[in-house]
């Protein structure tokens, strides 16, 4: 048999960089390349990603146990509609953690309580949840001592007034928080409070039919000295209240005003102290046009500021 | 140093086929390699680096200078990577993974890796044994017992061509 050969430079790498270019692939394909050659039939047990992108559900935990390496750097899972997550439990993940793994992204279709085990990994760095998965309320210790990254959309929180306060509180040297809220199930008070964050993404919106679920009065609430970044969109807060933010160079601001809000006057005045904390920015990018009672309450306090100076002069 | 003269230092970099680039420090130095050649003071001359050729070298150094004129914004930094191996074909990028391993560059091996596994990922057994170099040295039976084993990862397997 005539091998026809293009490239034999790349069967020179070692091992260990087989692994690091299998660790892109989802788990699936990198078992596949097992039929590659002999020296390729084990590779798969070394790469220290487990990236499960809408398999079976039942071939996971096994996979788990088969998988050789003593640490993992990445655990991802996409769940399919209809995953069940009879495995997913504290001894179950604890096979991951005990792998000191450093990155979870976790997707799934429907409410599932996370695990408790998840939120005491002293290990993990970068922490991605999506789509409603159920995040435990305060009873739940939070204890994630090297998360920087935590990425948390259209998740649900057990206690609603807590969950997210109590989660950050458990995250002391967090840098960059991605934090959507786009559906009834996931609407809370978004108080966010960290003393080292740098890169804040707020996503505050709805889909349309939440008008029917919006009866709470939600505010946003920052508190972050060593913010560098910020992206807010806000379609639902009655009140921004937001802390100094001396160092922030960067700032990209959406507010949309779409619901009549309870007390006009006092969020377009809200909105008005919010935008004199951006006065530092470098790079600014403010978007207010459907926003309007701000420029009325902005025109208001000038004309009242105004008068009020002449008054006082005479 | 840059640092006491004021002016960037620049450094000679000499491929393994005798080309000789030069190169900002600063941007050189992002590979762990050269920046211990620099600390050690070993780069007062030409820095050979035996295991790169003119041509890998060259599109290494663009990448250098790109990556390290962007300020630390990850988005940026992974937009310019992603912009930079765009074009570059699968031998091109077989020559900058080996590179960027000599080089100790792991941004870059991360960015190359991450890219061989996206176009094989598309690919059939039989375009990446080629691509890679790799001699099936498999019996049919042994062949057909790892395909057994595992079925569920072939599930919806194309044929093998070079598509």
């Amino acid at each position: 048999m005539v091998i026809t050969i293009d490239n034999d430079r790349l069967s020179e790498l070692p091992d260990s960089l087989l692994t690091h270019i299998l660790s892109f692939l989802p788990t699936k394909l990198s078992v596949r390349s097992s039929i590659l050659a002999r020296r390729w039939r084990f590779l798969w047990t070394q790469v220290p990603t487990l990236d499960f992108d809408k398999e079976d559900e039942d071939f996971i935990p096994s996979f788990i146990s088969l998988h050789k390496l003593p640490t993992i750097n990445t655990f991802r899972l996409t769940a399919k509609e209809n995953y069940n997550f009879r495995y997913f439990n504290d001894a179950w993940i604890k096979a991951v953690i005990d792998r000191k793994v450093k990155n979870i992204d976790l997707s799934a279709f429907k409410a599932i309580l996370l695990p408790a085990l998840l939120f005491t990994c002293k290990t993990l760095v970068d922490f991605r949840l999506d789509f409603y998965f159920v995040v435990p309320g305060t009873g739940c210790n939070v204890c994630l001592p090297c998360l920087k990254i935590l990425h948390i959309n259209s998740v649900i929180y057990k206690d609603v007034d807590e969950t997210l306060v109590h989660l950050l509180s458990g995250c002391p040297v967090l840098e960059e928080l991605v934090i959507g809220l786009v559906t009834h199930h996931n609407l809370v008070p978004c108080n966010i409070s960290s003393a080292t964050l740098k890169r804040l993404t707020v996503h505050f919106t709805f889909f349309s039919h939440v008008t029917l679920f919006y009866k709470h009065h939600y505010k946003v609430e920052i508190n972050t000295p060593a913010l560098e970044y910020l992206r807010l969109v806000d379609c639902l807060s009655e009140h921004i209240k937001c802390g100094a933010l001396a160092s922030l160079t960067e700032a990209d601001v959406y507010l949309h005003n779409t619901y009549k809000k309870q007390d006009d006057s006092r969020y377009s005045q809200s909105v008005l102290e919010f935008v004199d904390r951006l006065s530092n920015v470098k790079y600014l990018k403010l978007d207010l046009s459907y926003c309007t009672e701000v420029y009325t309450c902005a025109f208001r306090s000038f004309v009242s500021s105004f008068f009020s100076f002449f008054s006082n002069y005479n | 140093m840059a640092a006491e003269t004021g002016t960037p230092t620049t450094l000679t970099l000499k491929s393994n086929d005798d080309e000789l680039f030069s190169v900002a420090e600063s941007a050189a130095i992002l590979s762990v390699t050269i920046r211990n050649m620099v600390e050690d003071g070993c780069a007062g001359g030409v820095i050979p680096l035996d295991n790169v050729d003119g041509k890998t070298l060259a599109s290494v150094i663009t990448y250098m200078n790109g990556i390290s004129a962007i300020p630390a914004d990850e988005e940026k930094k992974k937009s310019y990577r992603d912009k930079f191996l765009s074009d570059k074909d699968f031998e091109t990028l077989a020559d900058m993974v080996l590179a960027a391993n000599y080089l100790n560059m792991s941004c870059l091996m991360d960015a190359v890796s991450a890219k061989i596994a996206q176009v094989m990922e598309k690919k059939s057994v039989g375009w990446v044994r080629r691509k890679f170099g790799i001699e099936n040295d498999y019996t049919p039976e042994e062949e057909a017992a790892v395909k057994e084993e595992h079925k569920w990862t072939f599930e919806g397997v194309e044929t093998d061509d070079d598509n």
